[in-house]
């Protein structure tokens, strides 16, 4: 049995064993892990806003928001149009193929197809690790993570995935092709502050760590930094019924 | 029931000259300590469930004025004819420690380059 067949295997065993939101996060993660790949190949940005809008409605799902089938659906047809506008190129393709599968597994698991999202989740997993084999790895660690959380946790097939579940995207430094080329045309910061702090000292925590950006970027010749957007989520708390 | 719950927060951040080298940003961004988020990581494991986020827009609006505010208060201070610039020599590794710190309190942090996305203002 070679590497690739004994990835599969085992891939196959950790899914099998994974809720149904689960699985739908372990897909949404591999294609967000292969999503540069398409982008660098999408330089007119045909289908990038379908792309981040199809992965952004996947991830919304697993994170217990409410998710409508229908533009599911809408996304899942617009991504599948890149794959077959992409097919000539390997790679571009097979990253179009793990988002579409990404927005796939969300449908099945929004219809409690457990079986189907499985199905659909494996087929994400193998198309972002023949990207490149050192994917393999950090995908194998995140469904390990992922299966570890849901045992200790006791989710279930509906419990939603925190977004902390996953670490680091790349723990080594990203490979060559997922590497940050260009300029940045902005910041995206996002943070999520453990349970128990109040309003005021999460404003104060957020003002600090703002203000110390800016006193870098400033002391390193820039004019400091402004907000474009800032969106807050708050989690629902679960009722304890007795 | 929890009256503190747990929050995510997206903040996009640009440039208060949008014509300035847009290689600062990275610049600012490489100041953040990726590796270290291991550290939450190994504290998320303890968490029994996950419950739904939802918008939070009160507590958004109030963020987003702070923030802004003591923004615009330095760069108003800064501009001034001979304005002090405290600021402007920051400690070493201030905002590496900073975010480190916030990780080991049990924050989740972690920063993005935008490269291709259209940034627009919130209405």
């Amino acid at each position: 049995m070679d590497e690739v067949e004994k990835f599969e295997q085992e891939i196959e065993r950790i899914v099998d064993k994974l809720p149904t939101t689960a699985r739908v996060a372990l897909a949404v993660r591999c294609a967000k892990r292969v999503i540069p790949v398409f982008k660098s190949w999408d330089t007119e940005k045909k289908f990038v806003r379908d792309v981040d809008s199809a992965i952004n409605t996947a991830e919304a799902h697993t994170f217990g928001s409410t998710v409508s089938l229908s533009s599911a659906t809408a996304f899942a047809a617009s991504v599948k149009a890149a794959g077959v506008a992409s097919v000539q190129v390997s790679a571009a393709n097979a990253a179009a193929y793990a988002v579409s599968g990404a927005i796939d597994a969300a449908i099945c698991s929004i219809g409690f197809q457990h079986g189907a999202t499985a199905t659909f989740t494996v087929s994400v997993v193998n198309a972002a690790a023949s990207i490149d084999a050192a994917n393999a790895r950090y995908i194998l660690r995140d469904a390990e993570q992922l299966l570890r959380l849901a045992k200790e946790g006791g989710w279930s097939d509906r419990t939603p995935v925190p977004v902390t579940a996953f670490g680091p995207m790349w723990p080594d430094g990203p490979p060559a092709w997922a590497r940050f080329k260009g300029v940045p045309k902005a910041l995206e910061l996002e943070l999520v502050c453990p349970e128990g702090m109040s309003d005021d000292e999460f404003v104060s925590r957020l003002s600090d760590l703002v203000g110390e950006m800016d006193d870098y970027h400033r002391s390193i010749g820039g004019e400091g930094l402004d907000i474009d957007t800032l969106e807050i989520e708050s989690e629902v708390m679960a009722e304890v019924t007795s | 029931m929890s009256d503190k719950p747990r929050r995510k927060v997206k903040i996009v951040i640009n440039q208060r000259n949008r014509k300035a080298d847009p290689r600062l940003l990275r610049k600012v961004a490489n100041q953040f300590p990726e590796e270290d988020l291991e550290v939450h990581i190994d504290q998320s494991l303890s968490e029994e469930s996950a419950n739904a986020m939802l918008p939070d827009e009160q507590l958004e609006t109030r963020a987003k004025g702070e923030i802004k505010e003591r923004l615009d208060e330095k760069a108003k201070r800064v501009a001034e004819p001979g304005g002090a610039e405290p600021e402007s020599r920051p400690e070493k590794k201030g905002l590496f420690n900073r975010a480190l710190s916030m990780i080991k309190a049990g924050w989740y942090v972690t920063v993005h380059a935008i490269t291709d996305a259209v940034v627009g203002r919130k209405e």
